[in-house]
């Protein structure tokens, strides 16, 4: 559902969690490693140095020094345990509670020379083990004590504090793992809770672009994302009610543009009844009244013819078009249409025979007569009117041999009012011709695939109309 | 020529009509309301009507329906909008053709003599030669009378129902389009409504059909038009 | 932006660096010196002989504690056989004897030939031997020295660290304390 995008901000919060979390863990974990490593060393030595001290004290009151082997002997024997041997030494004699080679380091044996007690952890074997030495000395009555030449070593192995040890490394290692573990769930938990007011930001914003006004964001909260989704949310009002507002006024413009449309109508029709009327008398009446009375009739055809326009158009604004569906020959039915318009000798048809389809007869005229009319108007003639015919489609394809459409014209040949030539008379038309076309040609649907009427330019020259229409229409039942 | 009977409210819209109307030689009557037309029919013969669908008071609708109640004249709606469902609304409630305002007489003129060459002796020329009862099923069809009977008893038809019938029995078993109808029973050119086709089938089975919804006599053929049996 | 993350990742993998650096388990360490030497009482008679020219302690067993007299009196007599062997010589000749020794105006009872008294100021001891004291070598002053002030410390006569003037018929060596301890 999710991408994971590296450098997204999932990926980044994890990293930042992971990083804080294992850092903090580091640091804490190693911290009160190395402390409870240097307590548990420090006590194992001195319980080590204590009880050689405590077991030391049994040597005295001396008795005979120089000491026999025998002496070294036992007192050697006397110091070892099972955690450990000893190693006594005076002048050349040694005794060693374990047959192992030389245990002692040099440092140790110095520092025991000058006269303390001095311990060293070194490795034997691999095995970690703690030295500790120290002379033996006689007390005086009076001044410092002398030293007896006696030197006694206790050799400890720290395997045991070793485990210790390797434990708590272990539990460190352990806690350190645990505590990744927490910070990913956590960075997860947390990108969840930041990442899904983004994603509903984003799925919010989408479905705004996409023309849904209506979107709003849940407010949750009172963080930084909540006054974006607050934003967002004033931003949507703003524009819903903006854009709500230019909907009203264009729809109270077209409104007012079909009720005007209508209330021409009645004045409309009853002129239009008497230029039959005026046409005939024209002829009759003298010079400038007859002219007046052809203007009037003429102006009145164009007026009316507008006033028709205006109403498809608005009816097409309303969605109230319908089809008239009926089964139709198209060759037939175009010819029709240049017939009914005296337009068959001046047109070059090419109209394959038994092309059947189903749709609106009047409106496939309407584009028609739209179409060849205005290439006889703007381009120049031969116009060509070629039908083919697809499986699921008709295409019909309206031609002239004039300049073509100026590439700046071509986006809004089907514009309302568009007039590519300002200088152009209006009795040439109402100028809604191509956008009713194409409106009907889009009125035309089949498998939810609207028909379509295309404006282009041959590359010879000419401009080039094309009409697709579905060979099996269905109403678009006033959805637009 | 003929009388016609203007119904219609806007007064210049009427007095144009009636004007151009008379001018081609017909007598025009006309009255501003549906009660007032139907009075005027009472009192005095007409050949046609002309109906306005929009109408104070008694709408248009009303006064096709009453109209067809007293016979069989033709109608002639005139409709402002060019509202579907006014248009069907009219077909069905009787109306033989109509035209959309604004209308030229000369077409609305067209319109009314194509209306009464159904009624008169263009239809029985139309029944060809052949003379004398033709029997199809229970539908006898007379053309020289210009009767149809079913099971024996009359049929009342108005006119363009009975072209209608009379062009299609003409060749029974063979399929005819709407154009063809269209252009052969209305003379409409060939871009005629096909509703209007579609609105007089529907009468006509009500009226000679047992059952219109599983007609025999009138048969569509989807895809075509519609065809006259076989029985 | 990126240079800050390299930054970041820089130090973070130098932080835990240093921590795996400093090791896991025990590590040898460098000799840790605690208190001063075991020390305790010893019983019987010391003597400072001398091993590889260097002044060294014996304990004699002894029944009773012997007078500081007695005590150098064996210091002359030498090493015994064990001592010998364990490689302990001395260097006061066997001649010196008997040596005086003054701790206090009176002498002490007791005689052993040794006079040992007390120097007239009261803050050192007199060892007065028989024979010439010039002649001997300073490890045997020494060891006359450490001898007597340890014997005369045992029997509560006098200080181990006081001043010892070797007093011979040829005249007296300058006072000197035992250099041990």
């Amino acid at each position: 559902m999710t991408r994971w995008r590296v450098s997204g901000l999932r990926v980044r919060l994890l990293l930042a969690f992971a990083l804080l979390g294992v850092t903090t863990t580091a640091v804490v974990a190693s911290g009160s490693y190395f402390q409870a490593r240097t307590v548990l060393l420090q006590q194992a030595q001195d319980a080590a140095v204590a009880s050689l001290t405590d077991q030391l004290t049994k040597v005295y009151p001396v008795r005979r020094l120089p000491p026999t082997q025998d002496e070294l002997d036992s007192l050697a024997q006397r110091l070892s345990d099972r955690e450990g041997y000893a190693v006594v030494l005076y002048r050349d004699m040694r005794a060693q509670g374990a047959q192992v080679p030389e245990p002692l380091t040099p440092e140790l044996r110095q520092a025991v020379a000058s006269g303390v007690i001095a311990w060293q952890r070194v490795s034997r074997d691999g095995v970690p083990v703690l030295l500790i030495g120290t002379q033996l000395e006689v007390d005086r009555s009076s001044g410092t004590p002398v030293p007896s030449g006696l030197e006694v070593y206790s050799v400890r192995s720290l395997a045991s504090e070793q485990r210790s040890i390797d434990r708590l490394a272990t539990l460190a290692w352990l806690t350190g793992g645990l505590s990744l573990v927490l910070a990913v769930l956590l960075a997860l938990l947390a990108a969840r809770g930041v990442l899904r007011p983004v994603r509903e930001l984003g799925r919010a914003a989408r479905r705004l672009g996409e023309g849904d006004l209506t979107t709003r964001l849940a407010v949750r909260g009172a963080d930084e994302l909540a006054d974006v989704a607050r934003t967002f949310n004033d931003t949507a009002g703003t524009l819903e009610r903006q854009v709500g507002e230019l909907r009203r006024m264009e729809a109270d413009a077209r409104r007012f543009v079909a009720d005007v449309s209508h209330e021409l109508r009645t004045p409309l029709a009853a002129m239009t009844a008497v230029t039959d009327v005026l046409d005939e008398e024209a002829d009759r009446l003298p010079g400038d009244a007859g002219r007046a009375a052809r203007l009037v009739s003429q102006e009145t055809q164009s007026l009316t013819q507008l006033v028709n326009d205006l109403i498809e158009v608005s009816r097409f604004d309303s969605g109230t078009a319908r089809l008239a569906l009926d089964d139709v020959d198209v060759a037939v039915a175009v010819t029709a249409t240049l017939r009914a318009r005296g337009w068959v000798e001046r047109v070059h048809a090419e109209l394959p025979p038994g092309v059947v389809a189903r749709l609106d007869p009047r409106r496939l005229d309407v584009i028609v007569a739209n179409l060849v009319g205005n290439a006889f108007r703007h381009g120049s003639e031969p116009v060509s009117v070629r039908l083919r015919a697809e499986p699921d489609w008709i295409t019909i394809e309206v031609r002239d041999h004039g300049p073509g459409l100026d590439p700046e014209v071509l986006p809004h040949v089907f514009d309302r009012f568009y007039k590519a030539d300002t200088a152009r008379t209006r009795s040439e038309g109402s100028g809604l011709g191509l956008a009713i076309a194409w409106e009907n040609a889009r009125l035309h649907r089949h498998a939810g695939q609207a028909g379509s009427l295309l404006a282009g330019n041959d590359p010879t020259g000419g401009a080039v109309f094309t009409l697709r229409l579905p060979r099996v229409a269905t109403d678009a039942g006033g959805v637009r | 020529m003929s009388q016609v009977l203007l119904i219609e409210d806007h007064q210049t819209v009427r007095d144009g009509l009636q004007l151009a109307l008379t001018r081609q030689g017909h007598t025009v009557d006309a009255v501003a309301t549906g009660e007032q037309g139907l009075e005027r029919l009472r009192a005095a013969s007409s050949d046609v009507v002309v109906l306005d669908l929009m109408l104070p008071g008694m709408d248009g609708f009303e006064v096709c329906r009453r109209i067809r109640q007293l016979g069989d004249l033709p109608i002639i709606m005139l409709t402002a909008r060019n509202d579907d469902m006014d248009v069907v609304a009219g077909l069905e409630a009787g109306a033989d053709d109509y035209v959309v305002k604004p209308v030229q007489a000369r077409v609305l003129e067209a319109r009314i003599r194509a209306v009464l060459r159904r009624t008169g002796g263009e239809t029985r020329r139309a029944g060809g030669e052949r003379s004398g009862p033709e029997q199809h099923g229970a539908l006898t069809i007379d053309r020289g009378a210009l009767v149809v009977s079913k099971g024996g008893l009359p049929v009342s038809l108005a006119p363009t129902e009975l072209r209608l019938l009379l062009e299609l029995a003409q060749t029974p078993g063979q399929v005819l389009s709407r154009q063809q109808l269209l252009e052969a029973v209305w003379e409409h050119g060939y871009l005629g409504d096909s509703r209007l086709v579609d609105a007089c089938v529907q009468r006509l089975r009500a009226k000679i059909e047992d059952d219109s919804s599983a007609p025999v006599f009138i048969q569509t053929v989807r895809g075509f038009g519609y065809r006259f049996g076989p029985l | 932006m990126t240079g800050r993350r390299v930054a970041r990742s820089l130090l973070a993998g130098g932080l835990l660096l240093t921590l795996f650096s400093a090791g896991c388990g025990v590590r040898p360490s460098e000799v840790i010196t605690g208190r001063p030497a075991m020390s305790g009482p010893s019983v019987g008679v010391e003597l400072y002989l001398v091993s590889r020219g260097q002044l060294t302690l014996v304990v004699r067993p002894a029944n009773r504690v012997p007078s500081p007299e007695e005590t150098l009196g064996m210091l002359a007599a030498g090493p015994d056989e064990f001592e010998r062997v364990a490689g302990l010589t001395s260097e006061v000749p066997a001649a010196l004897a008997p040596m005086g020794l003054a701790v206090r105006a009176t002498p002490a009872a007791g005689g052993s030939g040794f006079t040992v008294m007390a120097t007239p100021d009261g803050s050192g001891l007199t060892v007065t031997t028989v024979a010439a004291v010039r002649p001997l070598s300073a490890l045997a002053a020494d060891q006359i020295i450490c001898t007597v002030a340890g014997a005369v410390a045992r029997t509560g006569q006098g200080d181990s660290f006081a001043p010892v003037t070797i007093v011979g018929p040829d005249g007296a060596r300058p006072a000197r304390s035992c250099p041990i301890g």
